[in-house]
C-alpha cells in the first residue's frame, strides 16, 4: 500500500504533476483578471447604507435572485438522482452498519487523521492567495495535530481554539476572479462547477493520499471508499431532514452550494 | 456522500438547533428591553439547552412535553411572518391579507414535520457566540455551533420588534442563508406555477412528511 516509501517511481510521477500545476496557475494568472474580483456585496452587512437597514421594507435579498448559471440542468439532475439513490441505496446502509460496530469517539479519531492528512491542500492554497496568517495557522495546526495529536488521530489544535482554513484550488480561482462557470454534478463527488472541477482536478494532485496510493488503484478506491462511509456515518439524518424541509431538493442543493463558494472566497 | 452535499446536511442539521433555541427565549418583553441580540439568543440557546436535557422528561410523556413547549415558544419568538416575507420577495406583495396568513401558517407547519422529531437527538452540541453587529432594527450575530468535534459558523439575522423584543429572521449556516435557500425554490416554482400550486406544493411535503413519521413509528411499538 505505502508505495511512496519505495520512492524512485513515485518521483519521476511527480514532475509532470508539477507541471500541471504550473499550467494551471498559468491559466488563473493569465487567463483571468486579477482585478476587482466579482464579490457578491449581499453577504456583507457592513455594506448597507443605515437607511436601507433601517427601513423594514427594504428587501435585503433583492439580489437573492442571482444564481448559478445551469445550462446542463437536464443532466444535473439526471445525476443529482444517481447521487440521491447511491446514498440511500448503498451508502447510508453501509455506514449505519459501519456505525454500529465502530464506536463514535473512534470515528471522530477517523475522519480528524483525514483532514489533517489533507492539510497540504489547504497550505497551498492559503500561500497561492497570499494569506500567509492563515498559511502560518494551518502549518501550526497541522504540527500540533501531527505530533501531540498522534497523527492526526486527535484534535487538540481545535481544542486549543486554533481554527482550521478550508482553503482549496476552487477558491483560489475565485479569489483571483473566476466565476463558477456553470453548475455541474458529478456522479459520486455532487455539485460542482466548471470552476470547481478543475479545482478538484488540482486537489487531486496535492492531496497526499493520492501519492500514498498512486498506482495501486484498489487500495486507493478502498481507502477512499473507507473515508466517505466513515464521515458519513457521522451524519446520518441531516440529508433525511434536508430533503424534507426543501420543496425542491435539487434547486435547494444549488442554491446551498452556490451561496457556500461565496462565502469560502469572500474570506 | 460528496464533500458538497455534507456541508449542506450539516447545515441543515443545524438549523433545528438554531431554529428552536431562539423560540425558547422565556424573558419576557419587559425584561428583554434590557437585553443585546446576543444575550436575548443566548438566554434561547441556554433554556433550549436545559429542556433538552432535562432528564424527566426523557419518557414518551416527557417528550411530548418538550415538543409542545418548543413549538410554543418558538411561534412566540421567531418571526415567521417576517421570514415569509422575505423568502417569498417580490411575490409577497401581490398577496392579500388571507393568502399572506395561509402561507405563514402552512411554512411554519412544513419546517415543524421537518424538525420537531429530531430535538431528541440532542447531542451535547454547545455554541459559542463570536460576535454581533447592529444596524437599526436589524442585527447580526455571529455563532460557532461545535457539534462532534466540528465547528460549524451559524449566524443569525435578527429584528427589533420594540422594547429591545429581537426575534430571529434567518439562520445562516456556513454562508448559506435558510432564507435565500427558500427564496431560490419557491422563484423557480413560481416562474411556471401559480401561487395556489405553491401551497398545495406545501401541503404534499408535509403530508409526505407526516407518512414518514408515522412509518417509523410503526416497528418501535411492535
Amino acid at each position: 500500500m505505502l508505495r511512496f516509501v519505495a520512492g524512485s517511481s513515485t518521483r519521476e510521477k511527480v514532475l509532470p504533476v508539477v507541471c500541471f500545476m504550473l499550467l494551471l496557475l498559468g491559466i488563473v494568472f493569465v487567463g483571468f483578471s486579477v482585478a476587482a474580483p466579482a464579490r457578491a456585496a449581499d453577504q456583507q452587512v457592513s455594506g448597507k447604507t443605515a437607511d436601507e437597514f433601517d427601513d423594514e421594507f427594504a428587501d435585503e435579498y433583492a439580489d437573492a435572485d442571482q444564481a448559478i448559471a445551469d445550462p446542463l440542468e437536464g443532466y444535473n439532475r439526471v445525476m443529482f438522482t444517481f447521487n440521491d439513490r447511491l446514498y440511500f441505496w448503498v451508502l447510508k446502509p453501509v455506514a449505519r452498519g459501519y456505525g454500529k460496530v465502530v464506536p463514535e469517539p473512534m470515528r471522530i479519531g477517523v475522519r480528524n487523521f483525514f483532514h489533517n492528512l489533507s492539510a497540504p491542500i489547504r497550505l497551498l492554497n492559503c500561500l497561492l492567495q497570499g494569506k500567509f496568517a492563515a498559511f502560518g495557522g494551518e502549518l501550526s495546526r497541522f504540527l500540533l495535530n501531527s505530533t501531540v495529536g498522534v497523527a492526526g488521530l486527535m484534535d487538540p489544535a481545535t481544542y486549543d481554539g486554533m481554527k482550521s482554513y478550508d482553503e482549496d484550488f476552487s477558491q483560489t480561482l475565485g479569489f483571483y476572479g473566476m466565476g463558477h462557470g456553470f453548475y455541474l454534478v458529478w456522479p459520486f463527488l455532487g455539485p460542482s462547477s466548471g470552476r470547481g472541477t478543475v479545482g478538484l482536478v488540482a486537489d487531486y494532485f496535492t492531496e497526499p493520499l493520492t501519492w500514498i496510493c498512486w498506482g495501486d488503484l484498489e487500495t486507493g478506491i478502498a481507502v477512499n471508499t473507507g473515508k466517505v462511509v466513515n464521515r458519513t456515518s457521522l451524519s446520518i439524518g441531516a440529508y433525511e431532514d434536508m430533503i424534507k424541509a426543501v420543496l425542491d431538493p435539487y434547486v435547494a442543493v444549488r442554491n446551498a452550494y452556490y451561496q457556500n463558494q461565496l462565502k469560502k472566497v469572500q474570506e | 456522500m460528496p464533500e458538497r452535499i455534507r456541508i449542506f446536511i450539516v447545515c441543515f442539521m443545524v438549523v433545528l438547533l438554531a431554529f428552536f433555541s431562539v423560540g425558547l427565549s422565556t424573558s419576557t418583553a419587559a425584561e428583554a428591553a434590557a437585553k443585546t441580540p446576543t444575550q436575548q439568543l443566548k438566554a434561547g440557546v441556554d433554556s433550549l439547552i436545559a429542556v433538552l436535557t432535562d432528564q424527566s422528561l426523557k419518557d414518551e410523556a416527557g417528550k411530548k412535553n418538550v415538543e409542545d413547549k418548543v413549538v410554543e415558544l418558538f411561534q412566540q419568538h421567531f418571526d415567521l411572518a417576517y421570514t415569509s416575507q422575505m423568502c417569498l420577495g417580490r411575490h409577497w406583495r401581490k398577496l392579500s391579507r388571507e393568502e399572506r396568513n395561509e402561507f405563514v401558517s402552512l411554512f411554519t407547519d412544513l419546517l415543524k414535520s421537518t424538525y420537531l422529531n429530531r430535538v431528541h437527538e440532542y447531542s451535547g452540541e454547545t455554541v459559542k457566540y463570536k460576535k454581533e453587529i447592529l444596524r437599526g432594527k436589524k442585527a447580526l450575530v455571529k455563532t460557532v455551533v461545535i457539534s462532534k468535534g466540528k465547528e460549524i459558523p451559524v449566524d443569525y439575522k435578527m429584528v427589533n420588534r420594540g422594547n429591545g423584543n429581537w426575534q430571529v429572521y434567518d439562520v445562516v449556516i456556513e454562508g448559506v442563508s435558510m432564507v435565500r435557500n427558500y427564496r431560490s425554490q419557491f422563484s423557480s416554482i413560481l416562474q411556471k406555477k401559480k401561487f395556489a400550486d405553491l401551497l398545495d406544493q406545501i401541503r404534499d411535503k408535509i403530508a409526505q412528511n407526516k407518512a414518514v413519521k408515522d412509518a417509523e413509528k410503526e416497528p418501535q411499538k411492535g
